[in-house]
């Protein structure tokens, strides 16, 4: 087989070869330089896609792929996690057929516990997480509502327009401003396991940039939640926004209706059939909007969560690849081209033919 | 003369805007290409700030990209009004001589005043049009040269009138009032009166100079101007050259579907948008991300929510706003500049560079570059285009000899032929190459009977003519040069060549005419003299010899004259003479032959009695005489043939059979005699002998039409014989004349024309005007999709340069206009062939490629934003940070389609002349086309498919926020489009490298500069991002994903199904290694076995 008789190669086109008959002058650097590319000569590379080339190709991706795919499969598979729904079973039956009423009750009592059961060990870290369904957090209405100007500046920055309906309450300035930090998601968890309750770290939770460079320092929540309509939890207010960590966490608007939002870290590990006790408040109204509340304990791999898409994904990938490696290289022993034969050009084909 | 005051200043202005006004021009462009940018341009800037739930953008960000194109498209346009602008300024600052006071003073031609008396010398070009009053000749004869207007080389006679013949205007105050009709186009005609001392005098055409003309053989003429400016006929003959579109752009336009697609898109995601609000129309009051009240002020009020019905409005106008970058507009600027790249490759091409008049191609057209790649016919004039109009005397038949032999660059003695004159040395202008056989011969009067009949030969060539000899004052000041002026080229060409074989003619007045022979003055009077007309294809003249002998000399086409030439006197020669004539006229040479008789007293008494009755008669003097010419001109003793050769420029036969083989149709449409064309069809190989000529001559309606029925039956009985015998030489010319096209064109004969036509291989078009040489553009790009150029030097060809989609102009030796109404000019024939094959072949498939790949890339990111407001609740959020969404179209992938539309090259210049059906790429349409077009929006749909989804599905139900996804989608796209087109460049340079892997490299960068701003939701996104497995994984997988199925499409159409281009890439790069191992083969490979 002759496949892979020429690779690629660097050539000159046309340098050294004056159609016309007056000679390409002779000429060096600058100028030839010039010439080259006012003649448009310039040395170039042009590849040309050989059969042995496109096997080759499909061939190293598949080979590259399986592997990265099976890796991350793996990585995917070694995640463990808890995904707990409570935000139904959290209401009492009195209030089942109006939860709307309950939540928006400040009298009702809203603490709940649930008991989850660890099917596999769980290794430190375990990140605790809540997740929301049918929360659109990228509305175009709610992720303009906030200004970051004010998040960093506090009360000295007053062009807060943009974070209209929650700009301004009985005539004063909002800080933090906008729907956004309204809607802060307030349910809170405890955890114990037997009767001694485990240690939840909920330092660091936000990312480090957004502490130090985009939320003051100096900047204290102000008139927050004072209005009529509370939307969501509420903040301490000697406590610079900076090391409010859930804001930070809440106001890093997610990408889709369903999404997920760090709440802390459990240090220890957690060992098979353990039965974790979660005490929780369910401050949170998702109820009005058709939402749901999960609370989520999962471990992390070097990929993230438990997704095993990518490695499928890589491994279907890299499968097809070598597929068509195999039917291109099939084609070709059986159906061969010779390639840049000039007599196959369409003025020459009829010749051919006849 | 009192001038008229309601004749507006004649200032002249070609370019159609001045170039204050560029700025507004570019704005009207810019609406002008798209009518959307307006609408835009509205939206942003109004709309947006009366609705702040527009404001999609913010103000910078949404104005960048439409300030952008406006700027560029304006610099554009001021650069391209300023170059018009001073091609402007040099026509209009030309010199004129004016009467002013009483004294002929200089005055720039654009202040030129309609009434105004002007003086011209000889060879001056007239700067308005104007009325004759005197001229240096005494009986008011100007000689004028119209080649400008009309494309005619000879002199033409223009006189003033007997009133004002011997004024002299510095000296006489002559006062009069000249009414002439309103200013018209017509070159051909004029009306006027004059009223001058107390007379009115009429006044014709034969009394007006027009604009463009040039006077010769006269010293000087003095006239009035009654036009002047932009009313000279000449002006409004080349006024409002139609704007040409060009045929990928019209294409192209027709891909509103895609406007369609993106009006689908918007009313798709306002459609939803409605429905979605409906479902929750309970909740939104004071649902958390949409709070519809709002309780901050004393009453609760709806907060930015106008009725569910303006809503979705709303959206509709947001999305629209959103998906603007599907819009072509940077497509169109990228048009523009890639345009210009083009352009200035074209122009500095050294292939195109004529070193003969130093000058180099001329893009006058900035938009219609790739058209030339698509060139189906070819409309050709002659003379200047395919020949130099310049006429050589090459061969001579004397008696039954050839004198044909080699050709000596040697002018005969001392650099041609020259005679002493009262000391100084007078010689002719034009130098001739002779035979110094026959040279030798020449000069030994007498002596022998073949160097007698050489003697008379020569004689014949010098006094058988209506050349006036006309002495110059040459660069040295003992030399004098004699410059034959006449009507007619060929006539010009043979006295050159009689002079140079020393019988120089010198003096010719109506009476007699003065030739040098040989050193030796002789004087013979002119007797008669029978002009040359079309129907007996001859001319003569009687002269009288100074022994008193008369002679009759008669000059014509061989047809005609071997019917009057006497055999019995000398068979042998006539046979002779005419297979010399055969294989002269077989290598394209014009052929003329000479014969001569001694009239007796008696004969000469009746030839001259009935000549003077002939030529005073008052009715049907011009029968009479030519019946008593043919009269006289029979039994002739044949002389010779003489040889010229309008020489070809250079290379145009090659370059025709380029065309021909490049599948592009050659037309040559010619103001010349049939004779001349059909001679020069076979000289520049457009005829060959294996041709079947359809010859249509006709003068009625009637019989053109039964010719053309005659002439399709015959064509389609050879058409079917070529089928059938597989040989395609035996194809089918034909050839027309303008009088018949009078007939045709315009009529209902015309289908029957474009279907013979169109049959034909080649078509000749002769004796036609300007405007039929448009008609017959016209009567192709009527009926047919396929791309016309023109291609012609003279004013006559102007109008078919306007009509064809290209206009080419040859910048010959006399007259611009058909350069300034062209849209590329350049200065031969000849480069035509790397102007189509090489330049409008790359220009069509850079430009091809550069639409499809910006429509790819636009409808590309829009469809990954349209996806993921899929996911926001059908409310336009973009997870791309706006800047980015703005950037895209600007930095991130503006300027590798720029660099690859302008420097990629498909294939070298080389392959591209030596395999000319290589051009069939661009005739078939193959690199744009709807096919083409809907594939690419599939693979697009693809791409954005993967490049949304894989990352939507990699961080399902993870802690990921938008802006972070955001920047993975960003560089998927713009890394996406960039390695898309990386797959697609065929020719790696340095500056290709540089501008793709350097657009990924600047996005990299903007995308960091853009999280690096705390101001902005996704600070420091990039960075977190970077530091995850996840995003690299996913970045790769998309890329690799989204590239496969194009790749694998592409691999098995090149290798099933390889179109020329890829066979001709093959060939280029396999060549030299394949015919090394077809040598080597058989040695490499036997042990091996």
């Amino acid at each position: 087989m002759e496949l892979g008789r020429q690779l690629m190669s660097m050539d000159v086109d046309g340098g050294g070869m004056p159609v016309d008959n007056h000679p390409a002058p002779l000429l060096r650097g600058r100028s030839k330089a010039i010439h080259q590319f006012t003649q448009q000569t310039l040395p170039a590379c042009k590849p040309v896609l050989t059969p042995a080339w496109v096997i080759g190709t499909f061939f190293l991706m598949g080979v590259i792929f399986i592997p990265v795919g099976l890796i991350s499969l793996h990585a995917s598979e070694s995640v463990n996690e808890i995904v707990d729904r409570y935000d139904i079973d959290c209401v009492p039956d009195t209030f089942k057929s109006n939860k709307v009423a309950y939540i928006k009750n400040a009298s009702t009592p809203k603490s709940c516990h649930r008991y989850l059961k660890v099917d596999k060990p769980m290794k430190a870290p375990i990140y605790i997480y809540y997740q929301l369904d049918n929360f659109y957090q990228n509305h175009r209405r709610y992720v303009k509502s906030r200004s970051d100007d004010q998040l960093l500046h506090g009360l000295g920055y007053n062009k807060t327009s943009s974070c209209e309906p929650q700009a301004f309450e009985n005539g004063l300035p909002i800080v933090p401003c906008g729907l956004v930090s309204w809607s802060l998601f307030n349910d809170t968890y405890s955890f114990s396991r037997g009767t001694k309750s485990l240690e939840i770290e909920r330092k660091n939770i936000a990312w480090k940039s957004d502490r130090d460079h985009k939320f003051g320092k100096q900047v204290y929540p102000f008139n927050f939640q004072n209005g009529s309509l509370i939307g969501g939890g509420k903040l301490d207010t000697t406590i610079p926004l900076s090391d409010q960590e859930d804001l930070i966490v809440w106001m890093r608007t997610a990408a889709f209706p369903s999404f997920r939002k760090l709440y802390g870290r459990i240090e220890e590990d957690l060992e098979e059939d353990d039965i974790i006790l979660v005490h929780l408040m369910n401050n949170y109204n998702t109820y009005s909007f058709g939402g749901t509340k999960m609370l989520v304990l999962s471990t992390s791999s070097w990929l993230g969560g438990k997704n095993s898409f990518l490695g499928v994904a890589y491994i279907f990938v890299g499968s097809s690849s070598i597929l068509i490696a195999l039917i291109f290289l099939l084609l070709h022993v059986k159906n061969p081209r010779p390639y840049g034969d000039t007599m196959y050009l369409s003025g020459n084909r009829k010749d051919i033919s006849s | 003369m009192t001038s008229n005051p309601q004749i507006p200043n004649p200032h002249l202005q070609n370019s159609s805007s001045q170039s204050l006004n560029f700025g507004s021009k570019g704005l009207r462009h810019g609406s002008d290409s798209e009518g959307f940018s307006m609408s835009r341009r509205d939206l942003n800037d109004d709309d947006a700030r009366l609705l702040p739930q527009l404001a999609v953008f913010g103000r910078g960000a949404s104005i960048l990209p439409l300030a952008s194109v406006l700027f560029v498209t304006a610099v554009k346009d001021a650069y391209e009004d300023w170059r018009r602008h001073k091609s402007d300024k040099i026509e209009n600052n030309r010199m004129a001589s004016v009467l002013v006071d009483h004294r002929f003073q200089h005055k720039k031609w654009k202040d030129v005043q309609v009434g105004e008396v002007v003086k011209i010398s000889a060879d001056e070009t007239i700067p308005c049009d104007i009325v004759l009053l005197s001229t240096s000749d005494p009986t008011g004869v100007a000689y004028v040269q119209t080649i400008n207007l009309d494309g005619e080389s000879n002199l033409k006679t223009r006189y003033a009138k007997q009133e004002t013949l011997s004024r002299v205007p510095e000296k006489d105050f002559i006062s009069g009032l000249i009414k002439s009709e309103k200013p018209n186009r017509n070159i051909y005609g004029f009306q006027a009166n004059m009223d001058i001392d107390g007379k009115r005098v009429s006044l014709g055409p034969s009394n007006i100079i027009l604009r463009g003309c040039v006077i010769k053989n006269t010293d000087w003429t003095v006239g009035v101007v009654v036009y002047a400016g932009r009313e000279t006929k000449a002006m409004l003959n080349n006024s409002g050259a139609p704007s040409k579109r060009s045929r990928l752009e019209t294409h192209m336009n027709q891909e509103i579907l895609l406007l369609f697609f993106f009006v689908t898109l918007c009313v798709i995601v306002s459609a939803c948008a409605g429905v979605w609000l409906r479902r929750h129309q309970d909740e939104l009051d004071i649902m958390l991300f949409y709070r519809r009240k709002d309780y901050s002020g004393g009453q609760v009020e709806n907060y930015n929510y106008y009725g569910l019905g303006m809503e979705i409005f709303f959206s509709f106008l947001m999305s629209v706003i959103v998906f603007q970058i599907m819009i072509p507009i940077s497509l169109y600027i990228s048009m523009e500049l890639v345009r210009i790249g083009q352009a200035y490759f074209m122009i500095r091409d050294d292939k195109m560079f004529d070193a003969a008049s130093n000058t180099r191609f001329q893009c006058r057209a900035l938009n219609i570059n790739e058209d030339l790649g698509q060139i189906k016919y070819v409309f050709s004039d002659k003379t200047g285009t395919l020949t130099e109009n310049k006429m050589e005397f090459q061969f001579a038949s004397i008696s039954g000899v050839d004198y044909s032999g080699e050709k000596t660059e040697f002018y005969g003695e001392q650099g041609g032929y020259s005679i002493q004159v009262n000391g100084e040395i007078w010689r002719p202008k034009m130098k001739v190459q002779v035979d110094p056989k026959l040279l030798k011969l020449s000069k030994t009067q007498n002596e022998t009977e073949s160097s007698k009949e050489i003697y008379d030969f020569f004689l014949a060539l010098a006094a058988c003519n209506t050349i006036v000899p006309i002495v110059v004052n040459a660069s040295n000041p003992n030399e004098k040069l004699i410059d034959y002026q006449g009507e007619s080229p060929d006539e010009q060409a043979l006295v050159y060549a009689a002079a140079a074989y020393g019988f120089m003619l010198i003096e010719r007045t109506s009476g007699h005419i003065v030739i040098d022979i040989q050193g030796e003055r002789q004087r013979f009077n002119v007797l008669g003299m029978h002009e040359f007309d079309s129907d007996r294809k001859r001319m003569s003249v009687i002269l009288g010899f100074p022994d008193s002998t008369v002679k009759v000399f008669v000059k014509g086409a061989d047809t005609s004259m071997f019917k009057i030439i006497d055999e019995s006197l000398n068979l042998d020669v006539v046979r002779a003479t005419e297979a010399h004539l055969h294989s002269y006229s077989s290598i394209g040479l014009r052929t003329l032959v000479v014969g001569m008789r001694a009239l007796s007293v008696s004969e000469f008494d009746t030839w001259q009695t009935a000549y003077e009755i002939a030529s005073t008669a008052l009715m049907g003097r011009a029968g009479l005489l030519r019946k008593v010419a043919i009269n006289l001109e029979n039994n002739l003793s044949l002389l010779g043939a003489s040889a010229i050769e309008d020489r070809l420029q250079k290379g145009v036969p090659e370059a025709i059979e380029s065309l021909r083989k490049a599948n592009i149709k050659v037309w040559v449409l010619t103001g010349d005699k049939q004779e001349t064309a059909i001679s020069i069809g076979y000289s520049s190989k457009l005829l060959t002998s294996k041709m079947t000529q359809i010859i249509i001559n006709n003068n009625s309606k009637m019989s053109c039409k039964k010719s053309l029925e005659d002439a399709l039956i015959t064509s389609r009985k050879l058409i079917n014989v070529t089928h059938a015998s597989e040989d395609d030489a035996s194809s089918v010319a034909l050839i027309i004349d303008g009088t018949s096209l009078v007939y045709i064109l315009d009529s209902e004969l015309e289908e029957q024309l474009f279907e013979l036509a169109s049959k034909c291989a080649v078509v000749l078009c002769c004796r036609v005007a300007p405007l039929q040489k448009a008609g017959i553009v016209a009567l192709i790009k009527k009926r047919t999709d396929d791309m016309t150029l023109a291609i012609g030097d003279g004013a006559n060809d102007v109008s078919m340069i306007q009509m064809a989609d290209v206009g080419v102009g040859i910048s010959g030796q006399e007259g611009r206009q058909a350069v300034m109404a062209s849209d590329f000019a350049m200065g031969q024939f000849r480069f035509l062939v790397p102007l189509l094959l090489v330049h409008g072949h790359w220009n069509y498939q850079r430009m091809a490629y550069m639409i499809l790949y910006n429509f790819y890339r636009n409808a590309l990111f829009v469809l990954v934003l349209f996806w993921y407001v899929l996911y926001t609740g059908f409310t336009l959020t973009t997870a791309i940070t706006e800047w980015s969404s703005v950037l895209y179209s600007v930095i991130y992938t503006a300027i590798p389609t720029i660099v690859i539309g302008i420097l990629d090259k498909d294939l070298s210049r080389k392959s591209l002349m030596t395999y000319p059906q290589l051009y069939g790429s661009g005739q078939r349409k193959e690199s744009y086309n709807a096919k083409l077009f809907w594939v690419t929006m599939v693979d697009t749909l693809w791409q954005s498919v993967v490049a949304f989804f894989i990352p939507v599905l990699a961080y399902w139900k993870s802690d990921i926020d938008s802006s972070s996804l955001g920047d993975l989608w960003t560089l998927a796209v713009v890394f996406m489009v960039n390695i898309h087109l990386a797959m697609d460049v065929i020719r790696w340079t340095w500056i290709s490298h540089s501008s793709v892997w350097g657009s990924i490299i600047a996005t990299c960068i903007c995308v960091i500069i853009i999280d690096a701003i705390p101001m902005l939701p996704g600070y420091w996104a990039i960075f977190n991002l970077a530091g995850s497995g996840l995003f690299w994984i996913s970045l790769v997988g998309v890329l690799i994903a989204s590239m496969i199925p194009q790749f694998v499409v592409k691999m098995f159409v090149q290798h099933c199904k390889p179109c020329d281009i890829q066979i001709a890439r093959e060939a280029e790069k396999f060549r030299n290694s394949m015919e090394i191992t077809r040598s080597g083969e058989i040695e490499m490979y036997l042990p091996h076995r």
